[in-house]
């Protein structure tokens, strides 16, 4: 069987809040290695808990997960903590909404890519400036000195988007996870880091699990499509060109999976 | 604003380093009576005049000075300390410990903070030694000071606990000592220097209210407080200027802290 065909990541979780029941119910996901699975649903309906579920960080939301989350043939769930910590940022990518709010206002780009990246490297300083300087020229930013001492207050939103991701695909994982990765953007901003996603994934085989409620930017670069309403995953469907085209129905059709009760 | 800054800090400097060179800008002796002198006017030997027991004046102002300005910034540090290890903890454990933290902290808050100064000095031995009797003023300043100052970490290490700068951190694989002290401590630092700065006038004053009251420092060591307290009535200064220079010099300092402050607190 070809590499790019094979199971990546599947998972079948149950997921309890300490305050809320259910919030996900035996929801079901496949993903195969080098593809592009968009996760779209309304606000509330689990989307962000599903990518903290992948990463077992629910619990600093006081949420439980139960069931199985197989990664490259290891139950995630099983795993040590020592041990996930080593896939974290290494294996799976993580990139958030708000790229002002998860970047760290007071230290220098430069210095919160040098952290991503010694945790998971030896530390050799110049392997680190240019794996880093590679890096951020793959997300189409600068690299030189200037740029990397700035603070995230002296960026644009749309560069601090790509320097979180640029974080995030430091150490070439096989798993990148965006949560919404777009909705604090400018529709045009929005275009270029969704292009960008595209080339990662072409280039890098990154494979991305997208999470968004925008149906249109989720049309343009996912192969497949699942619909989650309150917990469940009502809908799984693959993208074809045809439905690109037409976009309008298409939309309409999605937007009929999500009103279902 | 920056005219008020610039003062600010002038004043300090003077203040400080007139204390710092105390030996050489009057009698190094701050205690030696001058018997045939006592209760003077100023004059070429004695720029400030003499005290009732013939004690050079200036030469105990600027003593004074030095103990006030040096031992406040100390006692600030100690409440900080304090307050970052309570709060910061509260903050980051949440739940239970963080409630029952807070709430004894408000009820220290509650306690009126002159009267909980009296009651745990006077608690504490009044006739030791001159310099123990320092170290005790301070130190009882410094570890009764935390409160407030951890309510305001706590809230900070809360926030961090919930932001999504420690859920990305987490997820780039960061974790323990190392995420703490690189993520959340430079943070934090604004915040404890404010913290910091607000605390030292607050301890200059709560001594000189001691002293007042012959609670703080023991004589014949000098201290602000102690030289406050001829002024306990109008009549034994009427006329007599001099006798005001260390209150004058106490105000400048605690309005200069204030100013500073300002313009931190816009930076933040």
């Amino acid at each position: 069987m070809n590499a790019e065909h094979t199971s990546l990541l599947s998972l079948r979780v149950s997921v309890d809040y300490a305050n809320q029941q259910g919030v996900l119910q035996d929801v079901c996901l496949e993903l195969k290695r080098g593809e592009i699975l968009g996760l779209v649903g309304q606000s509330g309906s689990g989307k962000s808990t599903i990518a903290l579920s992948i990463l077992r960080l629910l619990h600093m939301k006081k949420g439980v997960a139960r069931g199985l989350i197989n990664f490259s043939g290891r139950n995630l769930l099983d795993l040590s903590e020592r041990e996930m910590r080593s896939l974290r940022g290494k294996e799976i990518g993580l990139v958030l909404q708000s790229p002002l709010s998860s970047l760290n206002p007071v230290l220098s780009i430069g210095k919160q890519l040098r952290e991503a990246w010694r945790i998971h490297a030896e530390g050799d300083s110049k392997l680190c400036s240019d794996v880093i300087a590679q890096t951020l020229s793959s997300v189409a930013l600068p690299h030189d000195k200037d740029f990397l001492r700035r603070r995230v207050s002296q960026i644009s939103v749309g560069q601090a988007q790509r320097v979180l991701i640029a974080m995030a695909v430091l150490h070439h994982p096989s798993l990148l996870i965006a949560d919404e990765p777009t909705s604090a953007l400018d529709v045009v901003t929005q275009t270029e880091i969704l292009d960008l996603f595209r080339k990662l994934n072409q280039k890098l085989g990154i494979a991305i699990l997208y999470i968004s409620h925008d149906l249109l930017s989720v049309g343009a670069i996912c192969d497949r499509i699942a619909v989650l309403v309150a917990g469940k995953i009502v809908e799984e469907l693959p993208v074809t060109q045809e439905l690109r085209t037409t976009s309008c129905a298409y939309l309409q059709q999605l937007s009929g999976f999500i009103r279902t009760p | 604003m920056k005219v008020a800054r610039a003062i600010a800090v002038a004043v300090l400097l003077v203040v400080s380093l007139c204390a710092l060179f105390a030996g050489k800008l009057s009698s190094p002796d701050y205690a030696f009576q001058y018997r045939e002198v006592p209760d003077a006017a100023p004059s070429s030997a004695h720029l400030l005049g003499t005290d009732d027991l013939g004690r050079d004046r200036l030469s105990r102002t600027l003593y004074g000075t030095r103990i006030s300005l040096s031992l406040a910034p100390i006692a600030a540090l100690i409440s900080i300390s304090l307050a970052s290890l309570i709060g910061g903890l509260a903050g980051f454990l949440g739940g239970w410990p963080e409630r029952i933290t807070m709430a004894v902290t408000d009820l220290f808050l509650c306690l009126p903070w002159l009267f909980l100064l009296l009651i745990a000095r006077s608690l504490l031995p009044l006739n030791a030694a001159p310099l123990t009797s320092v170290l005790i003023t301070f130190l009882t300043l410094g570890l009764l000071g935390w409160a407030a100052a951890a309510r305001v970490i706590c809230t900070e290490a809360r926030e961090f606990r919930t932001s999504d700068i420690l859920l990305q951190a987490r997820a780039t694989g960061q974790h323990g000592w190392r995420l703490l002290t690189m993520q959340f401590v430079p943070r934090l630092r604004p915040v404890l220097f404010a913290q910091f700065l607000i605390s030292i006038p607050v301890f200059i004053l709560s001594e000189a209210n001691l002293g007042i009251l012959g609670m703080g420092v023991a004589e014949p060591l000098p201290s602000w407080g102690s030289s406050l307290r001829e002024l306990e009535s109008f009549s034994s200064f009427s006329g007599e200027w001099w006798k005001l220079v260390p209150f004058t010099l106490l105000v400048l300092v605690v309005v200069s802290f204030q100013v500073l402050l300002s313009r931190e607190e816009i930076s933040l």
